[in-house]
């Protein structure tokens, strides 16, 4: 076996005692095969490093974010180590027990093979099939009485409707049209995207074509590029650039005259859509600056930053740079509205805004907006108390979607039920994001308030629960002192699946209240902050 | 606000949390590298890492310029590597510690900027690999029994395809030592 074999096999853990043995004298006595060995074994690291990102970096296709495999406990372990500067202290964890079973979540697969990329002024035809901006489809069918939507598929084909319309899904490569106008864009990936009407089968060569059908009668004119397509099952005819065929459902297919449809542009949309979001955008700036004068508010921060900037102030007025949060590792990325204004993403094990709020409250309201893209940990931070001590707040998502606000309640005494843990209590909302939700903004708010004595939670402006504060977890004088804004700052356990709680995700906007907002008020914040109306 | 936290960086010099922080993360891949070299596995590997980032923390307000933090951690790593592999001596064979020490000597000789060479060379070189041999060369990585699963779906017996991974891991490594060259030169 040669010298590098052996290496290899060693690395590879292949090598049994006695090649190891051979390798060992063969290192003690050359220096040359030590240097091999060394540079060798930065290989393997480079691979190592190489492998997990590849594992857990989500696929992105156009702005859908799925993943299809979930770390292994190895990297964990990897990264643990940027938050395991907590483990020196040790104490029971704490947001792990209130009392719901571990509920195992299946792993998630990737569903659909198509995402609503646009809609302008779409009115569905039934309340019941709805979809948003964002969400993703599979093998269905898509109808509206009016509008525009604008359909990726993963193929790389985008397909625009123009209402009314009824459109069926089948695969990211292939979709029927039994009533409606549609525009197919087709790039050079996409090539044998294939669109059926009533009585015909098209095949796009590439690039661009109109396609219409009213009662039955079907028309296709091609934009750009070539297809191929047979009519009632007759023979197969090549159209290009600027031909139009009539597709009757009763007759041959015959060559006809053009411009007589009006297919839908993207750019048009694209423009309009553009103007409403400045719109919107500008709006809320108008409202933030006033929500900014609050007298209740404590924190509020929007994460714009300065190029290089590692702070984020806090916009509350007075203005007092006390509050300002400190970036560590989070991304800046685009907001909520994109090109207009910006976000923090927490991807990174270690990514975090630190911050340091003072004084003593009489009630919370976290309110933020959060684009989640996966939920990776068993807890994804959004607000986090440092050490969770008497008065403290956590503020953050379970993996089985479930939104969690919890108060320490005295960090001196033990939990009745529980006594490895201190004395506090977690406030769940139903399950409220799942996987399908990717990539999404959403308007999370949660309310602690002693004197109703309720905690609430609430999504996009809407509330999901309230629930009761027993007698014995009462608190009345709440604060903050150092802490986290997407992540955890002070994880006690060694587990690294409970001390890197990161949100893989970004989070957009966070106002820390010293007052328990009404639903009114959280309605209102939601609707004036939003974008768009899709 | 970093610089204001109670902790014991506040031994008056100016490196703060937030250095230490990005510090870690910077030389991570390299400290890892380095501990590959004197452990047997990759899960011990981990385990030293964290441990060591530990001490890090606690001992970081002794560190006055960032320059050193690589040495420094260096250091710290070797140590934990040793007392981690003391453990494992009686149990199975691992290399001696006079082996281990003049394997670390050369180890702790490649500064910053030639590591970083080479992770950016390695991926330039895996890209010239076909698919299916990136998916082979990361494999041993991506859980247990990958590898296996792999001899499994191609036909192949496990032991035909460590093969092939020995192999193809060896034209990586020259890739890499070519691209080095190049770039000195």
């Amino acid at each position: 076996m040669k010298p590098e074999e052996r290496i290899q096999r060693y690395l590879l853990g292949e090598a049994t005692d006695a090649e190891i043995g051979v390798l060992e004298t063969m290192l003690a006595e050359d220096r040359e095969l030590r240097r091999k060995f060394v540079f060798e074994a930065g290989v393997d690291a480079g691979l190592r490093e190489i492998a997990l990102e590849r594992v857990s970096e989500p696929k992105v296709i156009k702005g859908v974010s799925f993943r299809t495999r979930f770390l292994p406990v190895g990297i964990a372990a990897g990264v643990a180590f940027l938050l395991g500067l907590g483990v020196m202290q040790f104490g029971a964890e704490t947001g792990t027990v209130d009392v719901e079973s571990n509920v195992s979540v299946e792993e998630p697969l990737a569903e659909g093979f198509a995402v609503i990329e646009n809609l302008f002024d779409v009115e569905w035809a039934s309340e019941e099939k709805t979809w948003r901006k964002g969400d993703s489809l599979g093998a269905e069918v898509l109808r509206l009485r009016g509008g525009l939507a604008e359909v990726q598929f993963f193929s790389g084909a985008t397909m625009m409707v123009q209402g009314p319309a009824e459109i069926a899904l089948k695969s990211a490569w292939e979709a029927r049209c039994a009533q409606g106008v549609v525009r197919m864009q087709v790039p050079p990936a996409a090539r044998g995207f294939k669109l059926q009407g009533p009585s015909t089968e098209i095949v796009d060569l590439g690039t661009e074509f109109g396609f219409q059908v009213r009662d039955g009668e079907a028309y296709v004119e091609v934009l750009d590029g070539e297809i191929s397509f047979r009519h009632r099952g007759g023979e197969e005819h090549i159209a290009t650039k600027g031909a139009v065929w009539a597709l009757p459902a009763d007759r041959a297919a015959s060559e006809a005259d053009g411009g007589l449809v009006a297919f839908p542009e993207l750019s048009g949309v694209e423009g309009q859509a553009e103007l409403s979001q400045r719109k919107d955008f500008e709006q809320w700036q108008v409202y933030s600056a006033d929500f900014a004068r609050d007298e209740r508010m404590i924190a509020y921060y929007t994460f714009e930053r300065s190029e290089l900037s590692a702070v984020v102030p806090s916009l509350a007025e007075p203005r007092s740079s006390e509050f300002d949060g400190a970036v560590v590792l989070a991304e800046t990325a685009s907001g909520r509205w994109p090109g207009l204004n910006q976000a923090l993403e927490f991807r990174r094990p270690g990514a975090r805004v630190r911050v340091h709020i003072a004084g003593e409250f009489q009630a919370l309201t976290f309110a933020a907006w959060v684009r989640v893209d996966s939920l990776d940990r068993r807890y994804n931070a959004l607000f986090m108390g440092d050490g969770y001590e008497t008065g403290e707040p956590h503020w953050q998502i379970r993996d089985d979607g479930k939104l969690m606000l919890s108060v320490m309640v005295d960090d001196s005494r033990p939990h009745p039920t529980h006594p490895e843990v201190r004395l506090h209590r977690v406030y769940f909302s139903p399950p409220m994001w799942d996987l399908s939700m990717s990539g999404q903004w959403l308007h999370l708010a949660s309310v602690f308030d002693p004197t109703s004595k309720t905690v609430s939670h609430y999504v996009n402006g809407e509330r999901l629960s309230q629930e009761a504060i027993p007698s014995d977890f009462q608190i009345d004088t709440l604060r903050i002192g150092n802490a986290e804004i997407g992540n955890w700052g002070q994880p006690f356990r060694k587990d690294p699946s409970f001390a890197i709680r990161n949100l893989n995700g970004r989070i957009d906007e966070l106002a820390i209240v010293n007052a328990a907002l009404t639903d009114a008020e959280i309605r209102e914040l939601h609707d004036r902050s939003r974008t768009g109306h899709d | 606000m970093s610089e204001t936290q109670s902790g014991p960086i506040d031994g008056g010099n100016h490196l703060s949390e937030g250095d230490f922080m990005r510090l870690l993360m910077q030389h991570e891949p390299a400290l890892r590298a380095f501990a590959r070299v004197l452990l047997p596995n990759w899960s011990l590997v981990d385990e030293v890492i964290q441990e060591a980032s530990i001490t890090l923390w606690e001992k970081f307000s002794q560190l006055r310029e960032e320059e050193g933090f690589l040495p420094w951690a260096k250091v710290v790593v070797r140590f934990k590597c040793l007392s981690a592999i003391s453990k494992m001596q009686r149990d199975r064979h691992v290399f001696s510690d006079g082996v281990l020490e003049i394997l670390a000597d050369e180890a702790e000789a490649i500064d910053a900027e030639e590591q970083a060479a080479a992770r950016s060379a390695l991926r330039t070189c895996l890209e010239r690999f076909s698919e299916p041999h990136q998916e082979l060369l990361l494999a041993p990585y991506s859980g247990d029994g990958r590898v296996k699963s792999i001899a499994e779906e191609s036909g192949k017996s496990a032991n035909a395809l460590y093969k092939l991974l020995g192999r193809l891991r060896e034209k990586l490594s020259d890739c890499v030592h070519k691209n080095l060259k190049i770039q000195a030169s």
